[in-house]
């Protein structure tokens, strides 16, 4: 890779109508970590992703990925990112090894094949790696979807809500994959309105109502609010929002 | 252009296990063109038109249910991140939904040739061409109405607004120089008149040849026209 992964935002601000989604994020991360994006639903997690990747516009402030703005990314630029939406977003009449293999195939791979049996094993389903997704199960169908967002070896990584709907053994080995993939270099952001789970994230990033409400290690959080987990900590941190 | 191949092969086999579209693409239009000639005592004159209006339909409704799913589903997210550009995009669908409409029409010049006696006074070269033509413009169409649809119900809702006006006005039951005026001019802004016009000089030999390339030259400013606004709806940041 020619620069390490990186991502900022400044001042970033997003309108759907009345409704303020973002307002006003600023975020500067640099070289490999976990981050955790956290808050409850509709805290704007989903908008900053869309607004990182350029697929939603936004109506103040800006975002660059490695440096190239979101809304002008280059071909080289969109080859080292991995996205996985919050949706299935895989095709069900394909088994899991077509859909990884025309995910691969969108990037210019030097060995495809090669990239798509790493992205099985990546995720534990090469026993099933010809099975059709309609035939998956919920768990399964996750993984394919985090094999499709990794088989180009991506080193900024977006996984929007991965473990959503996951049993909590499913959920640990989602993480552990994660934590691999930091060790390789890789930069993820993961978003996620389990609280609990940011204990995993190198730092998090909580969310509420489309602002910033806190960015910090997990240990920070807690050692700050006298917390014993992270959802005490983020009600400790909302608590201390109202009264000022 | 990049992504492409990719896209249409998808496309195409997505399809292999999908039975039902299969017999939609395939079985379906054999089997109405013979239930219409059974139907019909002199079925020739009215196969210009079956024929015109049967490839439109089923494109429209493959490529704006298979859109409608791809952005629903994520995977349309998915593919717009990866290093693949909007035209390369729509082009693959262009060329798997093109794949899937010279099938039919195929189906539908055997089943024409069998079932309603069709002699194809222009020749069957010309036939597809204008099969092909007005399945893209249908193409088009579909890309760009399934992004105003939330679900496959909305999307098969746009056929009584925007489809089935243009079989009524576009010479199915009338010419359209004997529509009223004010039904006149709106008919002659719709790609169906000019599919039905030009199958009906290839199949019957009615009207001139200039009129015939007059109408294929409309066609392919439709299809340019519908599969570039797709292009340029297809992925533009929200």
């Amino acid at each position: 890779m020619s620069t390490p992964p990186s991502i900022t935002v400044e001042g970033l601000r997003r309108e759907f109508g009345p409704i303020t989604a973002l307002d006003g994020v600023d975020l500067a991360l640099d070289g490999p970590a976990i981050v955790g994006i956290a808050g409850p639903n509709g805290s704007g997690k989903t908008t900053l992703i869309k607004c990182l990747l350029g697929l939603l516009g936004p109506t103040g402030g800006s975002s660059a990925i490695g440096g190239a703005d979101s809304l002008s990314l280059s071909h080289d630029d969109r080859a080292r990112i991995g996205y996985m939406p919050q949706h299935e977003a895989v095709y069900r009449d394909l088994t899991v090894r077509e859909n990884l293999a025309f995910f691969a195939s969108l990037y210019d791979l030097p060995d495809r094949e090669r990239a798509v049996d790493r992205a099985l094993s990546f995720v534990d389903l090469h026993e099933r790696a010809d099975a059709r997704i309609s035939d998956l199960s919920g768990g399964m169908i996750r993984r394919a979807s985090l094999a499709c967002a990794l088989v180009h070896d991506p080193d900024v990584v977006f996984l929007d809500e991965p473990t959503v709907g996951l049993d909590p053994k499913l959920r640990a080995n989602m993480w552990d994959a994660f934590r691999r993939r930091r060790e390789a270099g890789a930069l993820i952001l993961v978003s996620t309105h389990y609280l609990g789970e940011v204990r995993n994230c190198d730092r998090v990033l909580f969310l509420r109502d489309g602002r910033v409400l806190a960015f910090d290690t997990p240990t920070a959080f807690l050692d700050r609010t006298g917390a014993e987990d992270m959802e005490g900590a983020f009600l400790a941190l909302l608590e201390k929002e109202e009264s000022a | 252009m990049n992504g492409t191949i990719p896209v249409a092969t998808r496309i195409l086999l997505s399809l292999r296990g999908d039975r039902r579209t299969l017999a939609l693409v395939v079985v379906v239009p054999a089997f109405l063109i013979w239930l219409l000639s059974e139907v019909f005592a002199r079925p020739e004159p009215v196969a210009p038109i079956l024929l015109g209006v049967f490839v439109f339909f089923l494109t429209y409704i493959l490529t704006a249910i298979g859109f409608l799913r791809e952005r629903t589903a994520g995977t349309l997210e998915r593919v717009l991140v990866a290093p693949v550009s909007r035209s390369g995009l729509v082009l693959g669908y262009v060329v798997g939904f093109g794949v899937l409409a010279t099938v039919q029409s195929l189906v539908l010049l055997l089943a024409a040739v069998a079932f309603l006696d069709v002699s194809f006074a222009n020749g069957v070269a010309l036939f597809v061409l204008i099969e092909l033509l007005g399945a893209l413009t249908a193409l088009g169409t579909g890309v760009v109405l399934s992004l105003f649809a939330q679900n496959e119900f909305q999307a098969i809702q746009f056929i009584p607004v925007v489809i089935t006006p243009q079989v009524i006005l576009g010479g199915t039951f009338m010419p359209v120089e004997e529509l009223p005026t004010y039904l006149e001019y709106p008919a002659r802004l719709m790609p169906i008149t000019y599919l039905i016009d030009a199958m009906e000089y290839v199949v019957l030999d009615v009207g001139t040849t200039s009129e015939f390339w007059t109408a294929v030259a409309v066609l392919v400013g439709f299809v340019i026209a519908a599969i570039g606004v797709a292009r340029f709806v297809v992925g533009r940041t929200g």
